[in-house]
């Protein structure tokens, strides 16, 4: 990975802040590939193969089918360790048990599994510059949940005969429980599925809750009652009517909970089986949003997205122009294939590698659009804050399900990125209208990006010492990186003599703590400090420390990775700002309105000037006393952000 | 099977788990597949079951049902199995079928179990390769792929633990003379290609009783789904024709869905369980493959005895002529074919008289008196008739004593050693038989009979040629094809997937006698009639072997009179057929039948004909009677690929590019690529894929096996073809045209060249180099 990194543009002329960057496509794996009867459940303190298999094949990304019939008994045993008497009985369906789960279990299960992710086990470290395994998507499927029963008094009315009784309920309360679970993992999407379009044939006398199901009555009806039905859900799940038994949940605003993305499913038998009974549910989800919400509207409409299934958008026969006409939003991508398309025939049977029957260039138009549309991201001054993100998750999941096949998984994962990559290196049919979509892709995260850099190495360690030089110098490194590592950061570049490293806030439980960032950043700081003990007295060690959103560049050159390009260009112009922020201060925060159009670096400056606030603070705490061994001697503490992005080609020169 | 390889190549995944456990990784296991995660097992009891606990984890016991299941999917391989490897798998089947049940706590994913042949067992003994030896490892044991079979979970409820089976054919089913439909296996489900045919059980509830008429429903509130053979049909040619027709399988519960809403949006409200309770036909099944949900084609036919009136009744005319002549020696005919002639002319008297004269010397034959046969006083007013009939019957008795002297043969080939009770029951079976063919006997046929032979012939015509162009059909049957004597007449359907040619039948000899109904009055086509048909069955199996003429009496829907005697009859049966078919095998070959009656006639073409017969040196001139017609799906590539085909030197590859300036090669292309409209020039092209229907007219010296090397290289007298979507309610339409008109025909004019003609177009003479398909792969270039 290659970083570029540049500040408050204002002192580097001949750069212009871009309006709109094109977010990284990246590609991740649904957990579901593997399912099998293991006879016994994998123990509590190591992952069931499905994540497992993936983490150790070095494959970062992942989209946990949250609750399969194979792991339900895994999550079962792992919150029965901690918390004994709740979790007696073995759980039969996995509806009801993650209906179940309270906020402690949550929280536990949340805390576990990124304990278990980052164990050593699990992430081998397969390379020095490699980001931590992170859940992405929260896959679920809850059959009975296009049917509540809609309480009384509601604006609105549903046919007493399409309300099925409390196991829809049920639905309702385990697809809340999952959006927190997504939010305590950092997940960006929870997927569902719609449940079932038609009627049941015959009742079934064993389940005398679920009703003597008869309809007698149009289908249209019965789907439109179902959708609207499907709609409430959506609602409830996120601003549930009824009291809450816990107060904990509502701690959370439900503004930040993911949003919810589903999945369109070919069959007569699905609710969601075709693009316009989508777009009814949209109408139908706006409508309740108005009627139940009508202050929180707005919010709640961006919680309903599109799962867009590649492979199912070839049997159904849908095409990017259907999206795009429609304004159908996209929360998350799922690719694979299917031995069959519309027109073509063909069963829904298992999910093949991308490729293996349709081909290339049928997946072209959707990848173009997912590369160069839905992950546009739009920097814009009257927005607050200016950076909006996009709905879509940034994430392609590959789905192949029960293919339990780690070389399909490979062979999937390497189809698709290359895939990617080759779209990434077009351009896109808009760019007369997008005249800054070449500025490249990035990804933004929010968190602590640290620069350290051993100076002097190269004169002082390798050409007096030689080896022993060269041995010391890969001695001070791994110290400081084992540190890095430890404190659960990640080394996003590294230059033989200096590294990039960046704690994402999202890794730290409670993820939303700035403040406990800081303070386990500043602790790695110490750390290193403290650990600085170079045999020779010619290294001298150079820190530079940042917090805000930080973009990063997924591709990057070799010669950039073996000259370290980049941690030489973040170093320099750590100095520079030193040197130019008393002079600019003015001219960039605030910005005038009058003044010249304010760079978009000026903005990101400004979202994170806050932040800035309290990290300033922390540092001159800590290492503002003399006999301190702060090695912050450039002053980088000055600096307030970093704006990496790849414009900035040319390396600043040294003053 | 992929699954496999995947085995031996890469460590199983619960190695890591044993890993995780352990702290270290454990040694590779060396077993192969279908021992990974179990220990081996002795023998099962049973035989053709080894190794069930593969399937069954918690004891056999409980799985009863599931043991007899696999084994009814294996009765007719006659091989014992073993099963491979077993892992979770997506099931498109149990994908809807849960979603419609609503039955989240059920898994999601099937189970998939691999099942190959068994050799670690012989028949005659334990623990040896059919070769004789001892095996030499766990892989010796394992034979052949037969498929792998997807299972509902066990809490599903339903009476069919397998939902979709995937299976290779029998291999005594692999020899040329069986011809089964099969597609290329895998695939779709993510494991390697095999060739099989896949059938399909679909989710019925414990509850409910289908198809079991003994069995009364547990619950009288669960719907029975009366067509559930007919869904099970539907779906398994559907997934059998999915990659070539390109269509989409429709699960039953997608089925009662769609029918739900169809019959929502054009009758009105309806209940999902009336959908399930009121059944489904095969007129309703063709809407459904024409409908965008399936995307494939069907063509239903009915055959009535009706249509045969006027042609059985020539036969017969013949048949009277013959008798009423004296033989060539002065003598009359025999007694036993005048018998048959005065019954059909319906004179009792005569009747009765001969009646008598055959009964007295068959009773003198077996040293009976007739005196014994004298009216007693209880009945002493016994009418001729009645006389007649008691001797038919003594008649019956002395065939029944004749077949009787073979009984050491009967009983060798009763399977085991029967208790008398079973033989008895034998005995009587087919001593019914033999009353039945006797009142079917062509010696004494009557018109209606002879109506219905003429129509089960073309029945099995129209059937074996849609099975030969690898279309599947699903054939109306009752339950009479399982139980002969049982008047029960609940519908029944079953899919046909192959056909079976058995060695010629002999000629039938001029004496009286039991034979076969079908081999009288068309002895000439009897070489190309299937003698059994292999069905998927759900209340059997699949690759059930079914005799040409048990299926066809059991297809025949008619009223029956107390001796069989049949007032009326028709056949239906669908032909799943690609999309856009509208005109079917049996249309085609009865207007090329009345166009070829017209083109041979010597009296109209007697030129052409005789060219013909110069040309390719016959010995007479073709004509209708001494002509048959073999019909053929094609595209319009194949046609130009197959009839069109240029004269070529392939012996040198530089002159391959001269095909194009063969004589009239372009002009016929063009000829058939294009489409006209009515009554004016072509305008628009067709499309290479449209489709044909093609009957050609081969001469009968084609098969003669005097003519056969040379006759490699006859081509086709005339060829016509229809286009599959022809619709002859609109070409009624058109000014001029006549609904039987082909969209073109090719008649053979000399012995490499063709004329091409098309409606409103003039003629094209062309040059050909035509070859037989069948022949094609091993012939090389015909003698000069």
């Amino acid at each position: 990975m290659s970083v570029r990194q540049s500040v408050d543009t204002s002192g580097f002329p001949g750069t212009s802040p871009p309006a709109a960057y094109l977010r990284a496509t990246q590609v991740s794996v649904l957990t579901s590939w593997f399912e099998a009867d293991l006879g016994e459940e994998p123990p509590v303190d190591s992952l069931p193969p499905s994540m497992f298999v993936p983490l150790r094949e070095g494959i970062s990304a992942l989209d946990l089918y949250f609750l399969s019939h194979s792991e339900m008994g895994w999550f079962h045993d792992l919150c029965k360790d901690k918390f004994p008497t709740d979790f007696s009985t073995p759980p039969k369906c996995p509806t009801e048990f993650v209906a179940s789960l309270q906020w402690k279990h949550l929280r536990y299960i949340a805390n576990k599994l990124k304990q278990l992710f980052h164990s050593p086990q699990a992430e081998p470290r397969q390379g020095i510059v490699t980001w931590r395994p992170r859940i992405v998507a929260l896959a679920t499927f809850f059959p009975r949940i296009s049917s509540i029963k809609v309480p009384p008094g509601t604006p609105y009315t549903i046919p007493q005969k399409h309300s099925f009784g409390p196991n829809q309920t049920v639905a309702v309360k385990a697809l809340r429980r999952s959006l927190h679970l997504a939010y305590l993992l950092g997940a960006r999407v929870v997927e569902i599925v719609g449940g079932a379009g038609v009627p049941r044939a015959a009742a079934d006398p064993a389940r005398p809750e679920d009703g003597g199901e008869d309809y007698v009555g149009r289908a249209e009806d019965y789907h439109t009652a179902h959708l609207r039905s499907l709609a409430h859900a959506l609602v409830e799940a996120y601003i549930p009517s009824e009291i809450p038994e816990t107060s904990e949940f509502y701690d959370i605003p439900f503004a930040d909970l993911p949003p919810v993305a589903a999945e369109l499913e070919p069959g007569i038998s699905f609710l969601l089986d075709s693009l316009p009974r989508y777009q009814s549910l949209m109408r139908h989800y706006h409508e309740v949003c108005h009627a139940l919400h009508p202050d929180h509207a707005a919010t709640l409409a961006d919680k309903l997205t599109l799962n867009l299934d590649l492979a199912h958008a070839f049997m159904l026969g849908y095409k990017v122009e259907h999206l795009r006409d429609n304004g159908i939003r996209v929360g998350h991508v799922h690719a694979s294939d299917h031995a069959a398309g519309a027109g073509r025939g063909g069963s829904h049977a298992s999910d093949l590698v991308p490729g293996k029957f349709h081909t290339y260039e049928e997946y072209h138009p959707w990848l173009q659009h997912v590369v160069h549309e839905l992950s546009r991201v739009e920097v814009s001054r009257e927005l607050e804050p200016p950076i909006k993100p996009p709905l879509f998750s940034g994430y392609i999941g590959i789905e192949l399900e029960a293919c339990n096949q780690v070389e399909s998984l490979h062979s999937a994962l390497s189809t698709l990125r290359r895939w990617v990559q080759q779209v990434k290196r077009e351009t896109p049919d808009t760019e007369s209208e997008h005249p800054d979509s070449g500025h490249g892709f990035a990804d933004c995260a929010r968190g602590f990006i640290l620069t350290v850099d051993i100076g002097n190495s190269t004169t002082a360690a390798l050409y007096k010492s030689g080896l022993a030089g060269a041995r010391e110098l890969g001695k001070v490194v791994n110290q400081v990186m084992a540190t890095v590592y430890e404190k659960g950061g990640d080394i996003i570049s590294f230059g033989g003599d200096g590294f990039i490293a960046f704690f994402e806030t999202g890794n730290f439980t409670p993820s939303l703590c700035q403040d406990e960032g800081a303070r386990i950043v500043t602790e790695v700081l110490e750390s290193i400090c403290k650990s600085w003990q170079p045999a020779s007295s010619d290294l001298h060690l150079r820190v530079a420390l940042h917090f805000g959103d930080v973009w990063f560049i997924s591709q990057g050159t070799v010669r950039n990775q073996a000259l370290s390009q980049d941690i030489v260009t973040s170093v320099r112009l750590c100095d520079d700002i030193k040197r130019t922020h008393q002079a600019k201060q003015e001219a960039i925060h605030p910005p005038a309105p009058d003044s010249d159009p304010p760079s978009r670096a000026c903005t990101v400056v400004a979202a994170t000037d806050q932040a800035y606030q309290q990290l300033d603070a922390i540092v001159k705490k800590r290492f503002t006393q003399e006999d301190s061994p702060v090695v912050l001697r450039d002053g980088t503490n000055t600096s307030r952000a970093i704006w990496i992005h790849q414009d900035c080609t040319t390396t600043p020169r040294r003053p | 099977m992929e699954t496999y390889r995947r085995h031996k190549i890469l460590p199983d995944p619960e190695i890591y788990v044993a890993e995780m456990r352990s702290g270290k990784a454990p040694a590779p296991k060396a077993a192969p597949a279908h021992q990974l995660s179990l220990p081996k097992k002795p023998p099962h009891p049973k035989g053709r079951l080894r190794m069930l606990d593969i399937v069954t984890d918690d004891g056999e016991s409980k799985h009863d049902d599931l043991v007899r299941e696999i084994d009814r999917l294996f009765r007719h391989y006659y091989t014992p199995v073993v099963f491979g490897a077993r892992y979770r798998a997506p099931c498109p089947v149990w994908r809807s079928e849960r979603i419609v049940l609503r039955k989240g706590e059920l898994p999601r994913f099937a189970t998939r179990v691999c099942i190959y042949q068994d050799h670690s067992i012989h028949p005659d003994g334990a623990g040896t390769t059919p070769e004789g030896r001892a095996p030499a490892s766990h892989i010796d044991e394992i034979g052949g792929l037969l498929g792998f079979i997807s299972l509902r979970p066990q809490d599903a409820n339903a009476s069919h633990q397998v939902a979709v089976a995937h299976l290779s054919c029998p291999s005594h089913m692999k020899r040329p003379r069986y011809h089964i439909l099969s597609t290329a296996l895998g695939p779709p489900d993510g494991v390697m290609t095999f060739r099989g045919t896949p059938y399909y059980q679909p989710w019925v509830s414990q509850d409910a009783a289908v198809r079991d008429r003994d069995a009364a429903p547990k619950d009288p509130n669960v719907p029975p789904n009366r067509a559930i053979c007919l869904h099970a049909s539907l779906y398994s040619a559907l997934l059998l024709k999915s990659s070539t027709f390109h269509c989409s399988p429709i699960s039953s519960h997608d089925l009662l869905a769609r029918l739900w809403q169809e019959q929502n949006r054009h009758h009105g409200a309806i209940s999902m369980k009336a959908i399930a309770v009121q059944g489904f036909n095969l007129e309703q099944c063709l809407d459904v493959l024409s409908s965008a949900d399936a995307n494939a084609g069907g063509c239903l036919e009915t055959i009535s005895t009706f249509e045969f009136f006027f042609e059985a009744r020539d036969i017969l005319e013949q048949r009277r002529e013959m008798l009423r002549r004296a033989g060539p020696d002065g003598k009359e005919a025999p007694a036993e074919e005048r018998l048959g002639l005065f019954r059909q002319e319906d004179s009792s008297a005569e009747c009765a008289r001969l009646l008598q004269d055959i009964g007295f010397q068959i009773l003198k034959e077996l040293g009976i008196s007739p005196d014994s046969l004298q009216p007693t006083a209880s009945d002493p007013a016994i009418s001729p008739q009645e006389r007649a009939a008691v001797l038919l019957q003594f008649c019956d008795v002395a065939e029944f004593t004749r077949l009787g002297a073979n009984y050491d043969h009967v009983a060798s080939e009763l399977p085991g050693r029967p208790s008398s009770l079973e033989l008895l029951k034998h005995v009587r079976n087919r001593r019914i038989r033999i009353c039945r063919a006797y009142g079917r006997h062509p010696l004494f046929a009557s018109l209606p009979d002879v109506q219905m032979l003429l129509a089960k012939r073309e029945a099995r015509l129209c059937m074996a040629e849609y099975l030969a162009n690898g279309m599947p059909i699903i054939a109306s049957i009752s339950d009479r094809a399982r139980d002969y004597t049982s008047q029960y007449s609940e519908g029944h359907s079953a899919l046909i997937v192959g056909m079976h040619f058995q060695n010629p039948v002999p000629k039938p000899t001029p004496t009286p006698g039991y034979h076969a109904e079908e081999e009288w009055p068309y002895e000439k086509s009897d070489n190309f009639l299937p003698s059994s048909f292999i069905l998927h069955d759900i209340t059997q199996a699949p690759f059930w072997e079914v005799s040409a003429k048990n299926l066809l009496t059991a297809s025949v829907y008619s009223k029956y009179e107390e001796d069989f005697q049949v007032l009326d009859g028709a056949f239906s049966y669908l032909a799943i057929t690609p999309r856009g078919t509208r005109i079917g095998i049996r249309d085609v070959r009865r207007y090329a039948d009345a166009l070829r009656k017209i083109h041979l006639n010597p009296d109209n073409s007697g030129t052409f004909a005789e060219e013909y017969r110069k040309a390719f040196g016959l010995k007479e001139t073709p004509s209708p009677a001494t002509t048959c017609m073999r019909t053929r799906l094609m595209s319009t590539q194949d046609i130009i690929r197959w009839y069109i085909r240029p004269v070529t030197n392939q012996k040198e590859p530089g002159e391959e590019d001269l095909r194009l300036h063969t004589r009239g090669y372009a002009e016929a292309c063009k000829l058939i690529t294009s489409r006209p409209s009515a009554g004016s020039p072509p305008t628009a092209t067709e499309s290479p894929q449209t489709r044909w229907w093609c009957v050609e007219c081969h001469s009968d010296a084609y098969r003669s096996s005097s003519f056969r090397d040379y006759a490699t290289w006859m081509p086709p007298i005339l060829v016509y073809c229809w286009p599959v979507d022809h619709d002859s309610s609109s070409a009624l339409a058109l000014p001029g045209s006549d609904p039987d008109r082909p969209g073109f025909t090719i008649r053979s004019t000399g012995r490499w060249e063709c004329t091409i003609r098309r409606p409103n177009l003039p003629p094209v003479i062309f040059e050909t180099r035509y070859v037989a398909p069948q022949d094609r792969a091993s012939s090389s270039l015909p003698p000069s």
